[in-house]
């Protein structure tokens, strides 16, 4: 409660250092924020040339294009984020020797500056569908939704990495090294049925894995009748509710562990 | 009700390098490349402050005045103790926190203005203000980068003096900046502290903190040694700055050796001649430099690498400097100096003087030390000087004059800078130590000087000790007259003429530069050994080998002196040597060290050649 009090009074600083990044950011490209739409834009197209054009779906009715842009953006949000997040603490050194403000809105604001880049991707994706033949249906209504679960999930893993990076200088290795590992572990260009062929205990181990789920529902809004890919032992509702319920665990752990460490950030800096 | 109120509190670091802190959880301890120690950089600090009053934080650098502020602000949590805020505390620490070179200076206001606490609107409300007190007109829109040093602090101290607070903690802000504009700001302040503001001021300023502040907290190496009414803190500090020189005034005892030479002292003067620049320090510890490396901490450190500012002549020492480095330069070398307090500058190596020159320095963090395995230094205090300069040292990137004291104990009757290593003969006999040393090993003999004659003694305490005249002085030097080399062995040789038996006579032998300073001073007796002087020539002699004094002229005074240590016959000008050096190192003695520092070629570690080992 107090964390959220100190958020709303320092609402405007997340605001201002996310607002930096992004302005230092598209400063000095000749073409500046124009890239923030071309980058997923060009993207999108790639995804068609090669998924749609080229290769042949394995996944039926929906362009693989498709398939693998509305998995792709959200990963690479997650990626993008917690891996600036890693060493933000430790990069604002300065700022945390000199000034009292609350810890978190580091993270929070490398965050806020990669979310811009994300929620205009999808805006475009969706804005794209129909090129891909695919009709907007009422599902599009839980999207927002979603992002929250995904920020949730994304938030509590950069607490927690950023805040033992400052301790711990390797985590910034471990952690690079296990988002690749984690990305074969999130359906990006498999389907989930895919993993039926293991048994029970790896299924749900695999459905524990927060991203898992959270790729689902992206799917499940963008794209009208999906939702046939998924393992007969895993319901949506099942799958949903271990998503909710590991991102906020996430994030409990990682406030927590954010919240001890916090104190004596200045002397490890 | 006190705004802030601070009970025993302490803050204690722990001292981590390199592996930082995995090391600590994962290694054995035997695979541990370095060791773990704790200081306190602040303890038992207990004061308080009423709303409308000020604090001024004295001490000086490294005493722990940065860390207690820290402490006041909330930057970090403390070890040991308790510290209650009633109020909105901000910080001034650094001036203009968070500013981003490539925002223009508006947007940086808000950038800044938003870390401090203000809200975007607030802080839309009070441009007009920041504006004006800042003074930058149109160039609010160009980059922060283009700005100069002084208009980055205006810009910076304007918006701090628009944020909301309660109390107000400011680190050494005021020193930068014009005059004009430090008399701006000390205006603001005072308004505000009629307003019901209390601020606390750490400063080296003592003007403003009689002026400014009702309270001062003076700090000694963390420890708080006096509390209260500003203007007596105040007066305690000097004192204590002074002090330290009239702590150094020569003992009864001392004063009575020193007289071996003082007396009619040398012909060449006592004042150094005018190419020997840096003899002699001025009185006065200051920061100087042009920036774009800055020293961060200096750190004087024992063998455990434990903080120390005391230690016994011989202990081993080091002195570790962390150093930021801001934009990239070139060629430059690192120094690190040491004088004693009354102005004696002993040592001042640098790295391109001991073959390590540096290339350019990247942006980012560094560090290097200067280790000396035995530091021989006599007793007294010394101060160290650390300095990064550019190549023809014209103007330093970073100085720090005189700012790391470190006190040398010392109980052995030794007297003068540096303790020099020494063996005593008798006809060619060594009276004490390790194994006969011949003196015909130093190749051509010379006599610099011989000193024929009967300088006769003064005025004697007993009637036997009457009758002995310094026959012949000779001061053997291998190289011939005037070559002598850092690293030479040198001898002084004396006959001594008895007119009767003599038991028990001790000589003096002191050397001291041409410009009074005495070097080393030692007597036999010290080191056990009496001489038995028969009727007629008696032949004694001192060596110093490896002798690690740097170049300078010298002169050797002698005196005698009886089993009481009454010394009785003084001859202060007893000869003269000279010593050449190939190296221009600063100072008067040479000490074995070794470099190491992330910029020094790879981390690796330099011995010197046996030769500039001393």
């Amino acid at each position: 409660m107090q964390l959220l009090a100190a958020l709303w009074q320092y609402r405007d600083l997340i605001y201002k250092l996310a607002s930096k990044d992004i302005k230092v950011r598209y400063k000095h490209p000749l073409l500046g924020f124009l890239w923030a739409l071309l980058v997923p834009t060009a993207m999108i197209g790639v995804f068609w040339f090669i998924f749609s054009v080229l290769l042949e779906s394995p996944v039926q009715k929906i362009p693989f294009a498709v398939y693998i842009a509305t998995a792709m953006f959200p990963w690479m949000f997650f990626q993008l984020a917690v891996g600036n997040s890693v060493t933000c603490v430790v990069d604002s050194g300065s700022l945390i020797k000199k000034v009292y403000f609350p810890r978190e809105l580091i993270p929070f604001s490398v965050i806020g500056a990669n979310l811009i880049n994300f929620v205009l991707s999808m805006a475009l994706l969706v804005l794209f569908l129909g090129f891909f033949g695919i009709e907007w249906s009422w599902r599009l209504v839980i999207l927002p939704l979603v992002i929250l679960v995904h920020l949730v999930l994304t938030a509590g893993l950069a607490l927690l990495v950023s805040a033992l990076q400052v301790e711990f200088r390797d985590v910034k290795y471990i952690v690079e090294i296990g988002l690749v590992l984690w990305f074969y572990l999130v359906p990006v260009f498999y389907p989930i049925s895919l993993m039926e062929q293991y048994s029970s205990v790896v299924l749900s181990l695999y459905c524990l894995n927060p991203m898992v789920g959270i790729v689902f529902l992206y799917r499940w809004a963008l794209l009208p009748g999906y939702g046939g890919f998924l393992p007969e032992a895993v319901s949506v509702f099942a799958l949903t509710f271990y998503t909710v319920v590991t991102s906020f665990l996430m994030l409990a752990v990682g406030l927590m562990v954010f919240q001890k460490r916090q104190r004596n950030f200045a002397d490890w800096i | 009700m006190p705004i802030i109120e601070a009970i025993q509190l302490g803050k204690q670091y722990q001292i981590v390098y390199e592996k930082g802190a995995l090391a600590r959880y994962l290694l054995p301890k035997f695979l541990r490349k370095r060791q773990f120690g704790d200081f306190w950089a602040v303890k038992e600090a207990a004061f308080s402050l009423e709303p409308g009053q000020a604090i001024g934080v004295i001490g000086s650098n490294g005493s722990g005045k940065s860390t207690l502020l820290a402490l006041c602000a909330g930057v970090t949590a403390p070890t040991a103790g308790r510290i209650h805020v009633h109020g909105k505390v901000s910080a001034l620490l650094t001036l203009g926190a968070g500013f981003h070179p490539e925002l223009s200076g508006r947007e940086n206001i808000y950038l800044n203005g938003t870390i401090l606490g203000l809200t975007i609107r607030e802080i839309r409300k009070k441009m007009d203000s920041i504006l004006e007190f800042s003074g930058l007109g149109h160039l609010i829109e160009a980059p922060l980068q283009t700005y100069s040093t002084g208009m980055m602090t205006r810009l910076g101290f304007a918006i701090a003096m628009h944020a909301p607070f309660d109390l107000l903690v400011i680190d050494e802000i005021l020193s930068v900046g014009d005059g004009v504009f430090q008399k701006r700001c000390l205006a603001k302040l005072q308004e505000f502290k009629k307003a019901g503001k209390a601020f606390i001021i750490a400063t080296h300023d003592l003007e403003t903190v009689k002026r400014f502040c009702e309270k001062a907290l003076l700090l000694d190496t963390g420890r708080q040694s006096a509390y209260g009414n500003a203007e007596e803190v105040v007066g305690i500090y000097q004192e204590a700055i002074h002090g330290g020189m009239e702590d150094h005034r020569l003992s009864e005892r001392e004063r009575r050796e020193i007289l071996i030479a003082l007396k009619g002292a040398g012909t060449e003067g006592n004042r150094p001649a005018p190419d020997e620049i840096g003899w002699v320090r001025p009185r006065a510890r200051f920061r100087s430099g042009i920036g774009k490396v800055k020293i961060k901490r200096v750190y004087l450190m024992d063998r455990e690498d434990l903080e120390v500012n005391k230690i016994n002549p011989g202990d081993f020492l080091r002195v570790r400097v962390e150093y930021e480095v801001e934009e990239e330069v070139e060629d430059l070398h690192f120094g690190i100096a040491v004088y004693r307090d009354d102005g004696v500058y002993c040592f001042g190596p640098n790295t391109r003087l001991d073959g390590l020159p540096i290339r350019s320095l990247k942006p980012g963090q560094g560090w290097f030390q200067l280790t000396y395995p035995s530091f021989p230094l006599l007793g007294g205090r010394f101060s160290f000087s650390v300095a990064i300069w550019d190549r023809e040292e014209s103007h330093g990137y970073d100085s720090h004059h005189a700012m790391y004291p470190l006190r040398i104990r010392s109980n052995r009757p030794e007297y003068g800078v540096v303790a020099l290593a020494h063996r005593w003969f008798a006809r060619d006999k060594e009276l004490a130590g390790h194994g006969n040393l011949l003196l015909t090993q130093h190749g051509f003999q010379q006599e610099m000087e011989e000193r024929i004659g009967r300088l006769l003694m003064e005025p004697t305490t007993t009637p036997s000790q009457q009758g002995i005249f310094l026959d012949s002085l000779k001061i053997i030097q291998p190289l011939g007259e005037g070559s002598l080399q850092m690293g030479d062995d040198l001898s002084v040789e004396g006959v001594f003429h008895a007119e009767a038996a003599v038991e028990q006579l001790a000589v003096w032998v002191g050397l001291f530069r041409s410009d009074g300073i005495l070097c080393y001073a030692t007597s036999s007796f010290n080191d056990g050994v009496l001489l038995e002087l028969k009727p007629g020539k008696n032949l004694w002699s001192i060596l110093f080998p490896s002798l690690p004094l740097l170049r300078g002229k010298f002169r050797v005074g002698i005196a005698c002196a009886n089993r009481q240590q009454n010394v009785f016959g003084i001859i202060p000008e007893a000869g003269w040597f000279q010593m050449k050096e190939s190296v221009p190192h600063h100072g008067l003695v040479s000490i074995k060290r070794e470099w190491k520092g992330s910029a020094l070629g790879r981390h690796f570690n330099l011995h010197f050649p046996a030769r500039a080992m001393l």
